[in-house]
């Protein structure tokens, strides 16, 4: 590949100060990975590289030395890692060895880090599931910048594309991770999409029939043990008398292997229907377990690794604990207990698995103004300490040093109603296939 | 390092172009690579450090950087602290036409400032983000080695990623 920017000309040896080293911080890895034969650029001819290539100065007012026309290769990956994906995407067109580097695996990790590490939280979004108020029959899956729903007075929203039935009431957002969003279809179809890349993917269809009763749930999650995305299903079902409860088939997608695979089915009773929750590897759900006593509000985690599952001890809620529902906080598992309908209380599990790491954020009360709904569990929360929640059918910050709430305006929300709301970050990852220079 | 009299320890620094600069230790180590000189070598001589590499105007700027952000750093780390350290970068980068950000992170990198070079690489990527394709080439000094329909190719895939970009007026 021709490499336009070649590491040895900025070591200079020639030049070094006494026992200086003049090593500029190097990527080693990344050389390595730079010097594989990309199928789509064409072979490399260093004859062709100059160590100074003239070409490449056209500053011929500068009077600087001509080297300093010329950027080092890891300073230009610095660079192209703090851009957005959109820039990205038109930057391939740079030249060959820009597209090689956007669209090799350790640049797309480095940029993916970056962004999960950004403290401004630019390249965050906000995906909302939405109904059309007017149409109860349409749906339609939008997504806004996070920063905006903070900060703007009017939030623009951007709907995201993949092939969805008209009139199809049932997609549901399974979860995101790294950039990927799963998106599931009726239950029946599934869908992994790079909103940002505009790119998507269906997985094969499982076939399975209906039987009175049943349900099905996802869960989306990253396994690092592989560096693989992998989609669980687990399709609930009565089994024999109504007595005799439920059962559960389990499967697991691989997008490396792009097949389901059946694993253990749930051993503590079966989910309910909602998304499995991705932190650290494992998936999460809330299962009703079935008790001489009664029923019994239980967290079960599925290591994707493993494909072993154990159940997560809760913390102490106290007395008057209602409802509770599971989901993520930054990167936490998080549960928010309600007490009735006066108040609840988030708690997020800072270190996944160990249970006296359970800690109570913040309390939020229930207040019939703006709206009386229950509360999900929060989305984010600001550096300035506001939280972003989904409740009834609308976003809503709350404030908890003020005590105040606010309800963000999204531009034609008067439309639509929000269903379901989900974070996600723009990312390079790609869902058609890991390894492919898209 | 201060002696009884409070005077500092200086080093003294030449540029490409001949130039000496005097100053004040703490600065001269912000530069990792006269620190790891020093680390290396606990006695050396008070001769000058020569920086082939580096351009009297570059050095000014960089030893201003230095200067401030020790200060910065010498207040107890508040938001308005913050905000005046963000401000000052921000004037340093606008004060910098396309050729001298290259020069200052070509500097900053042989000398190897992480914290200069980290927030110098963050200003070209905003200087840069809502370029075209042509402007980047410039920038960067790169040919393009695609052929037309390889380019119109790419172009047509991701076309919603080449609209709203800044005229090339620059």
């Amino acid at each position: 590949m021709e490499n336009q920017n070649e590491e040895s000309a900025s070591t200079q040896p020639n030049q070094r100060l006494g026992s200086l080293s003049l090593e500029p911080q190097s990527t080693s890895s990344y050389q390595q990975t730079q010097k594989r034969n990309h199928p789509e650029s064409p072979p490399p001819d260093e004859s062709h590289v100059p160590p100074q290539s003239p070409k490449r100065s056209k500053n011929v007012n500068s009077s600087l030395p001509s080297f300093l026309s010329i950027f080092p290769q890891e300073i230009i990956v610095e660079i192209l890692s703090n851009l957005p994906v959109e820039s990205l995407l038109r930057f391939r067109c740079v030249a060959r060895s820009w597209k090689s580097l956007i669209t090799d695996p350790f640049f797309v990790k480095k940029h993916l880090e970056k962004t999960l590490n950004d403290p401004k939280f630019t390249k965050n979004r906000v995906l909302i599931n939405t109904g059309n108020t007017q149409n109860q029959a349409q749906i339609s899956i939008k997504s806004c910048s996070l920063n905006a729903i903070y900060e703007d007075p009017i939030v623009n929203s951007a709907g995201i594309e993949y092939p969805s039935k008209k009139g199809s009431r049932f997609d549901w957002i399974v979860g995101s991770c790294n950039g990927l969003i799963c998106i599931a279809v009726r239950q029946d179809t599934v869908f992994l999409l790079n909103p940002t890349l505009r790119v998507f993917k269906r997985l094969p269809d499982l076939g399975f029939k209906k039987r009175r009763g049943c349900y099905t749930v996802y869960g989306f999650g990253f396994d690092a043990s592989v560096d693989d995305y992998k989609v669980v299903r687990v399709f609930c079902y009565q089994s024999k008398g109504f007595e005799d409860g439920y059962e559960s088939i389990v499967r697991v997608y691989s997008l490396r292997t792009s097949c389901w695979r059946r694993i253990q089915d749930f051993p503590f009773g079966i989910p309910c229907d909602e998304a499995g929750k991705h932190v650290d590897g494992s998936l999460n759900w809330a299962v009703f377990r079935g008790q001489e006593m009664g029923f019994s509000w239980i967290i079960v985690s599925l290591d994707l690794a493993q494909e072993t599952y154990t159940e997560v001890l809760q913390p102490g809620y106290g007395d008057g604990a209602s409802e509770k529902t599971l989901g993520i906080l930054e990167g936490c598992l998080c549960v928010l207990c309600n007490y009735g309908r006066l108040y609840a209380d988030i708690w997020v599990m800072r270190e996944y698995g160990k249970r006296e790491s359970w800690t109570k954020l913040f309390t939020v009360p229930y207040m019939p103004d703006p709206v009386p709904d229950f509360f999900s569990t929060p989305l984010f929360v600001s550096e300035s300490g506001e939280i972003l929640f989904h409740s009834g059918a609308k976003l809503i910050l709350y404030n908890p040093k003020e005590k105040m709430f606010r309800i963000p305006v999204i531009h034609d929300d008067a439309a639509f109603y929000v269903e379901q709301a989900e974070i996600y970050v723009e990312s390079l990852v790609s869902p058609t296939l890991i390894n492919q220079n898209w | 390092m201060s002696t009884a009299t409070g005077k500092t320890k200086k080093i003294t620094l030449r540029t490409a172009d001949n130039q000496e600069f005097e100053v004040d230790e703490a600065i001269a180590m912000e530069f990792g690579t006269v620190k790891t000189f020093f680390d290396e070598n606990p006695d050396a001589s008070e001769e000058p450090i020569p920086l082939p590499n580096v351009s009297s105007k570059c050095l000014s700027t960089i030893i201003e950087y230095c200067k401030s952000h020790l200060a910065f750093r010498a207040h107890d780390s508040s938001s308005s602290v913050e905000d005046e350290a963000k401000a000052y970068d921000e004037d340093l980068v606008k004060a910098q036409d396309n050729e001298s950000l290259k020069e200052v992170i070509l500097a900053a990198n042989y000398l190897n400032i992480k914290g200069m070079l980290d927030m110098l690489n963050q200003a070209v990527a905003d200087r840069i983000k809502n370029k075209s394709v042509e402007y980047v080439r410039r920038f960067f000094g790169i040919e393009n080695d695609y052929s037309p329909e390889e380019e119109a190719e790419i172009r047509a895939q991701n076309e919603w990623a080449f609209q709203g970009v800044d005229p090339d007026d620059d």
